[in-house]
């Protein structure tokens, strides 16, 4: 704590502030790990449905995109 | 799986949802059908996707009927309707998943249960990804604050102020992880000239907790679920464009049950 500062703060009468975006990153999802990156495009990939019909990133998308999820088996 | 309950809720944000897994088509129909999985599961039986993506877990030990078989870690991307990986969720632990619903409040989504608390000059809305939650799950704490107009609480980093910071008390039930913080934005005092990170307005702090597979099971003894407590303390400070009061804390807590399974 910087106790002058703070007093001061108290003290000051009407000060303005500005604010502005800080040029940090945002916080997001960690990106280590295996397969592709955050920011790289994702691979094209097709494969059919449990009602056979043939999948790619175009007929699963939706206006704002996709979520895609890879699990080992059907039951975990 | 979990994300059966969650995909509407992608859908309404207009977000497509879809899982791949390495079985036979007939195998995932069987088990579609079953479980009233309204989503596309595409099956990978030959493991040509994971293998493109470069998501075999050469580490995994098969047993039984997956012996031979190339199998995926559990990973979910999130991408733009570009084709555009935006994030990327992975747990390198086999035991360990993800909740879908964590996915979904990191984009926004409101939590369920939780409390409210009225702090001097802002209001804060805590609550959680999930109610339920079962050994291996990760899933994510939520605090929404809300802060006076021209009131500013400070970011990690800031020097000669208590930064914003959620600390939990340590409890073998859970393994926590870090807290995300939105992007902080840049505040000039000019009595003091002095430039330092703050957040205003309404904002969100997420903090996501795993739940140990030592620390739970044991307790599965006799009882199929049990209700547990994350707890812990938030320390901050908030300071107006004409006053700086001085550093305060806020006791919090989550609770949610965790149970052997959930659906």
């Amino acid at each position: 704590m910087k106790n002058r500062a703070l007093l001061l703060a108290v003290a000051l009468v009407q000060c303005k502030g500005s604010a502005a975006p800080l040029a940090s990153p945002a916080a997001s999802a960690s990106d280590s790990g295996p397969g592709p990156s955050v920011g790289a495009p994702l691979p094209p990939f097709e494969a059919p449905d449990q009602d056979g019909k043939t999948r790619t990133f175009e007929t699963l998308r939706g206006p704002n995109g996709l979520l895609l999820n890879f699990n080992r088996s059907v039951v975990w | 799986m979990e994300l059966a309950g969650q995909a509407e809720s992608f859908r309404k944000r207009g977000i497509g949802v879809a899982s791949v897994i390495p079985e036979p088509v007939a195998t995932i129909k069987e088990f579609a059908t079953g479980h009233g999985v309204a989503y596309p599961v595409l099956s990978d039986a030959d493991a040509a996707i994971i293998r493109r993506f470069g998501l075999v877990d050469h580490g995994f030990h098969a047993t039984g009927d997956l012996v031979g078989k190339d199998i995926p870690y559990a990973a979910t991307f999130l991408v733009d309707e570009h084709g555009v990986i935006r994030e990327k969720f992975f747990e390198a632990a086999a035991e360990n998943r993800r909740t879908t619903a964590s996915i979904l409040v990191l984009q926004g989504a409101p939590g369920t249960g939780g409390q409210e608390v009225r702090g001097g000059h802002f209001t804060l809305r805590t609550s959680s990804s999930n109610a339920e939650v079962a050994p291996g799950q990760r899933f994510t704490l939520v605090l929404d604050f809300e802060l006076e107009p021209k009131h500013h609480a400070y970011a990690p980093g800031v020097k000669g102020y208590r930064p914003l910071e959620l600390q939990l008390d340590p409890d073998p039930l859970f393994e926590v992880h870090d807290t995300r913080y939105p992007p902080a934005r840049t505040y000039y005092f000019a009595p003091l000239k002095e430039t330092v990170p703050v957040f205003e307005g309404k904002f969100r702090l997420t903090r996501d907790v795993t739940v140990t597979l030592p620390g739970a099971l044991p307790r599965f003894k006799d009882v199929e679920e049990f209700p547990a407590t994350v707890s812990g303390t938030l320390r901050y400070q908030i300071c107006s464009d004409v006053v700086c009061y001085p550093p305060a804390t806020q006791p919090l807590r989550w609770t949610v049950r965790i149970r052997k399974w959930v659906r």
